[in-house]
C-alpha cells in the first residue's frame, strides 16, 4: 500500500474510512448505552459490554491508529502487548475464581486426610 | 490569520537514510510505548477484574452512583476528538496547512470539554465523600464501597492524566504547525501525538462501560 503514490512514501488514507469509522463509534456507543438498560442477566450484559467495546477498540486501531495498512513489525508489538494483556487478566480470573473450588475439593482429589486450612487456623505460627 | 501558512522544509536527521526510514523508526518507537501504556493499565484493569469478582453486588451498587449520561457525553467527546486529530494528520499529508491548525485546535477545543465534563463529576463525587479508600466519607449500605471508588479515582485519574498529557503535546502541535513544519513529507510528530491520542480514546472505551454501565 505504501506504494501506491510518488510523492512521499505514505498512503493517504480517504477521508470515507474516518467519516465511516466516527460514524460507526458513534452508533456502537449509542447501543452499548442501549443495551446496558436491558437486563439479560449480569453475564451476557457484562459479556455484551465488552463485545461492543472491543469492535470499538478494533475501529479505532485498524483505521484511526491505521493499523489496516500499517507495517508487520507495528503489529507484532500491538498483538503481543494484548496476548500478555491476555495472559496477565487469565491466569488472575482463573486464581480468583477457582480457588474456592481447589479448597473444597482437595480432599477427594488428592486423597488427604483433611481439608487444607489456612494458616492462620492452625497454631503452628503462635 | 488569514494568509497562507508557509511551508518550513524538513531537513532528515543525519544518522537516518531517508525520510521514510526516520518516519518508520519513529512510528515503530511509539508503538514500543503503546504496547508499555496498555500493560501499564493492564494492571488497573485486572485490579478492577478482581475487586468485582470478590464483591459482584457492591460493583453493582457503586455503578449506580456514577452518572452514566456525563460518561456517555464524554465517550462522544473523545470519539470526536480522536476523529478530529486524524483529519489533522490528513490535512498535513495533504499541505491544507491551515486545515491542520484548525483541526488541532478542535481536537485540543474537545479534550478539554473532555476534563471540564471530568471536573463537574468529580466536583459532584467528592461533595458527597465518595472518595478512594481511607478518605471516603459517606454513609452507604456496602462496607466495601470504598473500594470501588479507590478503582474508579485511579482509573479516571489517570486516563485524565494523559488527557492533560495529549492537551500539553497538542499545545505543542498547534505552535509547531503555525508556524508551518507540518506539510506532505513531514508530519510525524502529529502522527505520533495522533496515536498516543486514540490510544486514550481506547482506554476510555474500555472504562465508559466497566464503571458507568454495570447492573
Amino acid at each position: 500500500m505504501s506504494k501506491d503514490n510518488n510523492h512521499g512514501h505514505h498512503f493517504i488514507v480517504p477521508v470515507k474510512f474516518y467519516v465511516g469509522t466516527l460514524i460507526a463509534l458513534l452508533i456502537l456507543t449509542v447501543i452499548t448505552v442501549a443495551a446496558a438498560q436491558i437486563d439479560l442477566g449480569a453475564a451476557a450484559n457484562n459479556v455484551l459490554a465488552m463485545l461492543i467495546a472491543s469492535v470499538k477498540a478494533g475501529l479505532v486501531i485498524c483505521f484511526f491508529m491505521g493499523m489496516f495498512w500499517d507495517k508487520g513489525f507495528n503489529r507484532i508489538i500491538l498483538f503481543s502487548t494484548l496476548a500478555f494483556f491476555g495472559i496477565f487478566i487469565t491466569f488472575c480470573v482463573l486464581d480468583i475464581g477457582f480457588r474456592g473450588d481447589t479448597y473444597k475439593y482437595e480432599k477427594g482429589k488428592y486423597n488427604l486426610k483433611q481439608v487444607v486450612t489456612p494458616l492462620k487456623e492452625n497454631k503452628y505460627h503462635d | 490569520m488569514n494568509k497562507e501558512i508557509k511551508i518550513k522544509k524538513h531537513e532528515v536527521a543525519h544518522h537516518f537514510d531517508n525520510s521514510e526510514q526516520e518516519f518508520n523508526s519513529a512510528k515503530l518507537g511509539m508503538w514500543a510505548f503503546l504496547g508499555q501504556e496498555i500493560l501499564f493499565f493492564s494492571g488497573l484493569f485486572v485490579a478492577y477484574i478482581i475487586f468485582r469478582m470478590m464483591h459482584p453486588e457492591m460493583f453493582i451498587y457503586a455503578s449506580k452512583h456514577l452518572d452514566w449520561k456525563m460518561g456517555a457525553l464524554n465517550t462522544v467527546i473523545l470519539i470526536l476528538s480522536s476523529f478530529t486529530m486524524v483529519m489533522a494528520v490528513r490535512s498535513a499529508q495533504v499541505n491544507k496547512l491551515k486545515q491542520c491548525v484548525n483541526y488541532l485546535i478542535a481536537t485540543f477545543s474537545f479534550a478539554g470539554m473532555f476534563m471540564v465534563v471530568k471536573g463537574f463529576e468529580y466536583a459532584s463525587k467528592i461533595s458527597h465523600g465518595y472518595l478512594p479508600a481511607k478518605f471516603f466519607n459517606a454513609e452507604s449500605a456496602h462496607e466495601s464501597l470504598h473500594i470501588f471508588f479507590g478503582i474508579y479515582f485511579t482509573m479516571t485519574g489517570l486516563h485524565g492524566l494523559h488527557v492533560l498529557v495529549g492537551m500539553g503535546l497538542i499545545i505543542w502541535l498547534i505552535i509547531k504547525a503555525k508556524k508551518g513544519h507540518f506539510y506532505e513529507d513531514y508530519y510525524t510528530p502529529l502522527e505520533m501525538v495522533g496515536l498516543y491520542w486514540h490510544l486514550v480514546d481506547l482506554i476510555w472505551i474500555f472504562l465508559f462501560p466497566l464503571l458507568y454501565l454495570i447492573g
